[in-house]
C-alpha cells in the first residue's frame, strides 16, 4: 500500500514536470501560442453562439431553461479544455510514436509506459482559455438559477467532473490504441475526434435511442451531461451508478488493449 | 506567338490538373471530413426541432421549421463547398523556400495557386452538388419545397463567385506567412470563425438585425449565407441583384488588397532570404 | 546474500543469451489502386528473420563490441535485451531478469542510449530533461548535484547545461544523451552506435569517456558500432554478428589483423587512368570513370598515398577502413565455415 502511494506522488510529480516542461517549451515559439489562443478562442466563440442561439429563442427545451442549458455547456467549454490541452495531443503523437519507434527509450523508464506516453505534453494555452471561459459560464448559470453553494452541489459536481475527465482520456485513447495493429488510423481518429461536439448540447434534445446508445454504448454523453444533472438534481439512480462504474471499466478496458497492443509493437524495426 | 500564348496557358492547366489529381489521391480524407462535417448538421437540426416544438409560434427568427432544416443542411454543404486549404500550402511554399521557384520562373504565383484551387474544388464540388441536389429533391419530395429554376441558375452563379471571394478572402489571410511562420493553428482560428459570420453553422438572422446589418457590408455573408438565401427564396428578387453586385465588389477589393499584401510579403521574403 | 555469493564464485554474468530470435512479419506492397483493393482482403505476409539463435554470455565490467554489418541484427539484440522488444524464442536473463517482462527494478539498474534516438527535450535546456530523468530513477538531490558535476566534467559540457538542445552541436547532444542515461549509475550500458554522424574529435571525447566510466564505475557496456575504431579502442572482446547470426565471439586482437591489415583509398580523378597504371598502387576494389577505390596494406599507407598524391591526377582523396562487411568475409576464409555457426 505504501509502494502503491510513493508510485502515485512520484508520478504526480512528474506530470508536474511534464506540464512545466510543455510549458516552457510553448514559450520559445511565441507565434504558436498566439495561434492556439487565437483557434481556441474561434472555437469557442462558435461554441457560445449556441448559447445565443439558446438565450434568443428563449424557450424550455424539453424541461431546460436557459440557465440551465448555460450550465451544460460552460460543462462542455471546460470539459473540452481538459480534452484538447491535457489529453488531445498525447493521443494524436501516439501513432507516430507507435509508427516510428518513438516508444523505445520511454519503454525503458521505471515509470509507467502508459502515463508516459499518453500524457506527457500538455498546452495550458488551450487549457487555460477553455478552463476559464467555462468557470464563468457554469458560475453564471449556477447563480441566475440560484443553486446554493454546499458541499453537496458543489462537491458533487466536481466529483462528476472527475469522472467525466477519466471517461474522456479512456474513451478517446482506445481508438488510437488501436494504432498498435493499424498502420493508418487517422480516418478512425478524425471521425471519433468529431464525436467529441456530440456534448455542444445537453443530451435531452436528441431522441430517447440516441441518449441510450449515448449512456450506455459510446458513453460519450457521460462526459459533459452528468455533472451539471447531478447539480440540478435530474440524476436518476440508474444513471448514477452508471457513471461509478464506468470509469473502472473503461480504464480496465485501456488497460487491457494496451498491454494487448504493446505486444505487437516492434520499434518500427521490421 | 500562337504557341508561345498556348505554353503560357499550358502551365496553368497542368496546376489545374495538379489539383484535380490531389483532389482524387485525398478522396477517402474529402469523404471522412464529409462525415464529420455531418455532425454540425446533426446536432444544429436536432437543437432546431426541440427549439420549434418548445416554442408556441410556429416561426421562430423569421423561419419556419422547414426553411430552417433546410438551411441547415445548406449551410453545412455550402460551407464544405467554398472552402479552402491551399493556406496551409501557401504556408509550406513560403517556410520551406519552394517559394522562391515562383519569384525566378515565368510562372504566378496567383494564378497557379488559383488553378490548382479550382482543380481541387472540381471534383470536390460535383460529389457535394450531387449531395445537394439530393437534400432538395428530398425537401421536395417529403415537404414539399419547389425550388423555382431562374433561383436555381442564379444559386450557381452566385456560388461561382462566391468559391471566388473565398478563395481571395484566404488569399488576403495567406500573406500573413510571410511575416508569421507558424501560422497553422492561426488559419484554423480564422476558418472557424469565417464559418461562423458567414452563416455557415446558423442563419445570421439568429444574432439580430444590428448583426445583420454590420454582416451586410463585410465578404463574409456573401460566401454561404447569400447563396443560400437566394435558392430558398429569402432574398426578393432586386435583393439577388444587389448581392450579386456586393459580392463583384469584394472580389475586386480583395483583389487589391491580396495585391498590396504579397507585394509587400514577396518584398520581405526577398528581404530575409527566403 | 546472493549477489556475496555470486562475488565469491569469481565470475558474475550480467547478461545470458540461450538462443534468443526474433522475426518480423511484413506485407508485400503493390503500388495502384488495384492492389490497394486487392491487399484489403489478402495481403502476402513474409517474415524477415532478424536475429537467428543467438547465445553469449556477458561478465560484470565486461566491455563488449557487438559488431556488424547494417540489418545484421545488432539493433534488434539489443532491443530485446533492454525490454523494447518480445523475442520470438529463446530465453536471456539481464541482471538477474528476463528483460520483455520490464521489472522496475531492472529497469532502475540499466540503461540505453542510441545514436539515433533522442530523450532529451529538443526545445529545453538538457538540465531540464536530466531533472526529469532525477524524478524518474527517484535519486536523491545530493547525490544528483554529484553526478551531474561528475559526469559534465568529464565530458566538458558544464557551460551547456542552459542551452536548449536544439542549438547544440550534434557531438554535444550526444554527450548530454549520454549524461541522461547515466544519471543514475547504472550497472549495465547498452550504447547502439553512439558515435554515428558525429566530427572526429567528439567520436574520440566520447570513446575516452566510456573507457574512464567503464574502468571506474565497474560499469557492464554492451556497444554496437560500424565504426571499427570504436570496438578496437575500447574493447577486448568482440561479437560479431551477420544476418541475425553470431559468426564471432571471442577476443579481438585475434580478428582485428583481419580488419585493420589493409586500408581502403578512394579517389576522385581528374582525367581517366588506366587499371593496369592504377593496380602499381594497390588493389584496385573499384574502377568507374573519375572515381576509384584502392585497397592497401597498412603497413605501406603512408608511402602509397604519397605516391598517389604525387603521380596520379587527384581532385579529392579518403582514406578509411574496410568495411565491415568484408572484414566478416575475410573472416569466413580464414576461420572457415566450421570454426563459424
Amino acid at each position: 500500500m505504501r509502494a502503491i502511494l510513493r508510485e502515485i506522488k512520484k508520478h504526480a510529480l512528474i506530470y508536474l514536470l511534464f506540464v512545466k516542461n510543455s510549458v516552457m517549451a510553448q514559450m520559445e515559439y511565441r507565434f504558436n501560442f498566439i495561434g492556439n489562443l487565437a483557434m481556441e478562442g474561434g472555437y469557442l466563440l462558435v461554441k457560445l453562439s449556441y448559447v445565443v442561439v439558446v438565450y434568443r429563442s428563449g424557450v424550455t427545451i424539453h424541461g431546460l431553461s436557459p440557465d440551465e442549458i448555460l450550465l451544460f455547456i460552460g460543462t462542455f467549454v471546460a470539459m473540452t479544455g481538459i480534452y484538447a490541452g491535457m489529453f488531445m495531443i498525447n493521443m494524436y503523437q501516439l501513432r507516430p510514436k507507435i509508427k516510428d519507434g518513438d516508444l523505445d527509450l520511454l519503454l525503458t523508464k521505471p515509470v509507467s509506459l502508459q502515463f508516459m506516453a499518453t500524457l506527457r505534453q500538455a498546452d495550458v494555452t488551450i487549457f487555460s482559455v477553455d478552463m476559464i471561459a467555462g468557470a464563468v459560464m457554469v458560475a453564471i448559470a449556477w447563480s441566475r438559477l440560484h443553486i446554493p453553494v454546499t458541499l453537496a452541489t458543489l462537491g458533487g459536481y466536481l466529483a462528476f467532473f472527475v469522472v467525466s475527465a477519466l471517461v474522456s482520456y479512456s474513451l478517446f485513447l482506445l481508438p488510437q490504441i488501436l494504432s498498435f495493429w493499424l498502420m493508418n488510423t487517422s480516418a478512425i481518429a478524425e471521425i471519433t475526434d468529431s464525436f467529441w461536439d456530440f456534448n455542444n448540447m445537453p443530451m435531452d434534445i436528441y431522441n430517447r435511442w440516441i441518449v441510450a446508445v449515448g449512456v450506455f454504448i459510446v458513453p460519450i454523453f457521460v462526459i459533459t451531461n452528468f455533472p451539471p444533472m447531478v447539480v440540478l438534481g435530474k440524476m436518476p439512480p440508474l444513471y448514477l451508478a452508471w457513471a461509478l462504474a464506468l470509469p473502472f471499466l473503461l480504464l480496465y478496458l485501456v488497460r487491457r488493449l494496451w498491454s494487448k497492443g504493446l505486444r505487437q509493437y516492434n520499434s518500427a524495426s521490421s | 506567338m500562337w504557341h508561345s500564348r498556348l505554353g503560357w496557358v499550358q502551365k496553368y492547366v497542368k496546376a489545374f490538373e495538379l489539383g484535380f489529381q490531389t483532389a482524387l489521391e485525398y478522396r477517402v480524407n474529402f469523404l471522412i471530413s464529409l462525415i464529420s462535417a455531418a455532425y454540425p448538421i446533426f446536432i444544429q437540426t436536432f437543437l432546431w426541432t426541440a427549439i420549434y416544438q418548445n416554442s408556441s409560434g410556429g416561426v421562430v427568427y423569421g423561419f419556419t421549421y422547414r426553411q430552417m432544416i433546410a438551411y441547415t443542411f445548406m449551410a453545412g454543404l455550402v460551407a464544405r463547398l467554398v472552402r479552402t486549404g491551399f493556406e496551409y500550402e501557401i504556408m509550406d511554399d513560403v517556410k520551406s523556400g519552394k517559394f522562391s521557384k515562383f519569384l525566378v520562373q515565368p510562372l504566378g504565383y496567383f494564378p497557379y495557386r488559383l488553378a490548382s484551387y479550382f482543380g481541387q474544388k472540381v471534383p470536390n464540388q460535383a460529389m457535394i452538388l450531387g449531395i445537394l441536389v439530393l437534400v432538395l429533391v428530398g425537401l421536395n419530395r417529403f415537404w414539399g419545397v419547389t425550388v423555382e429554376f431562374p433561383r436555381i441558375l442564379a444559386f450557381l452563379l452566385t456560388l461561382v463567385l462566391a468559391t471566388a471571394l473565398n478563395f481571395l478572402i484566404f488569399y488576403c489571410f495567406s500573406a500573413m506567412s510571410f511575416w508569421i511562420v507558424e501560422v497553422g493553428f492561426l488559419y484554423e482560428g480564422i476558418r472557424i470563425v469565417t464559418v461562423l459570420l458567414s452563416g455557415g453553422i446558423f442563419p445570421l438572422e439568429v444574432f439580430g438585425e444590428r448583426f445583420v446589418a454590420v454582416m451586410n457590408l463585410l465578404p463574409f455573408k456573401y460566401t454561404v449565407n447569400y447563396p443560400i438565401n437566394v435558392l430558398n427564396g429569402n432574398i426578393p428578387a432586386d435583393g439577388v441583384l444587389q448581392g450579386l453586385l456586393m459580392q463583384c465588389a469584394w472580389i475586386a477589393a480583395c483583389l487589391l488588397i491580396s495585391g498590396v499584401l504579397w507585394r509587400e510579403g514577396g518584398r520581405r521574403y526577398v528581404a530575409v532570404g527566403g | 546474500m546472493v549477489i556475496l555469493f555470486s562475488y565469491s564464485g569469481g565470475v558474475n554474468m550480467i547478461v545470458s543469451v540461450d538462443r534468443l530470435s526474433k522475426s518480423f512479419d511484413y506485407y508485400k506492397k503493390e503500388l495502384g489502386i488495384r492492389n490497394s483493393f486487392k491487399n484489403l482482403f489478402h495481403r502476402e505476409k513474409l517474415v524477415k528473420e532478424a536475429v537467428r539463435e543467438i547465445s553469449f554470455h556477458i561478465e560484470e565490467g565486461e566491455m563488449v563490441g557487438f559488431l556488424g554489418p547494417n540489418g545484421a541484427g545488432k539493433t534488434t539484440t539489443l532491443k530485446m535485451l533492454s525490454g523494447i522488444l518480445h523475442p520470438n524464442s529463446g530465453q536471456a536473463s539481464v541482471l538477474g531478469f528476463t528483460p520483455w517482462e520490464r521489472r522496475k527494478a531492472f529497469k532502475m539498474q540499466f540503461a540505453i542510449v542510441m545514436g539515433q534516438k533522442n530523450q532529451l527535450w529538443w526545445d529545453l535546456p538538457a538540465n531540464e530533461s536530466l531533472y526529469l530523468n532525477k524524478c524518474i530513477y527517484e535519486i536523491d538531490d545530493k547525490t544528483y548535484q554529484a553526478t551531474i558535476a561528475e559526469l559534465t566534467e568529464l565530458l566538458d559540457v558544464k557551460d551547456l547545461l542552459n542551452v536548449q538542445v536544439r542549438r547544440l552541436s550534434l557531438g554535444e547532444r550526444m554527450k548530454m544523451e549520454l549524461i541522461a542515461a547515466l544519471i543514475h549509475k547504472p550497472r549495465l550500458i547498452f550504447l547502439d552506435e553512439p558515435t554515428i554522424g558525429l566530427d572526429i574529435l567528439s567520436q574520440v571525447k566520447i570513446r575516452e569517456f566510456l573507457k574512464y566510466y567503464n574502468q571506474q564505475k565497474r560499469a557492464t557496456v554492451l556497444l554496437t558500432s560500424h565504426y571499427m575504431d570504436d570496438v578496437v579502442d575500447l574493447c577486448r572482446r568482440v561479437i560479431i554478428i551477420n544476418q541475425g547470426r553470431i559468426v564471432y565471439d571471442g577476443d579481438l586482437n585475434r580478428v582485428n589483423d583481419l580488419f585493420a591489415q589493409s586500408k581502403v583509398i578512394k579517389l576522385q580523378l581528374s582525367s581517366v587512368v588506366g587499371r593496369a597504371e592504377l593496380e602499381s598502387f594497390g588493389l584496385v576494389k573499384e574502377h568507374a570513370d573519375f572515381n576509384v577505390t584502392l585497397q592497401v596494406p597498412r603497413s605501406e599507407l603512408k608511402e602509397r598515398s604519397k605516391a598517389i598524391l604525387d603521380r596520379l591526377p587527384v581532385v579529392d582523396f579518403n582514406i578509411e577502413d574496410v568495411p565491415v562487411e568484408e572484414g566478416i568475409a575475410l573472416l569466413y576464409q580464414r576461420e572457415g565455415a566450421a570454426h563459424v555457426a
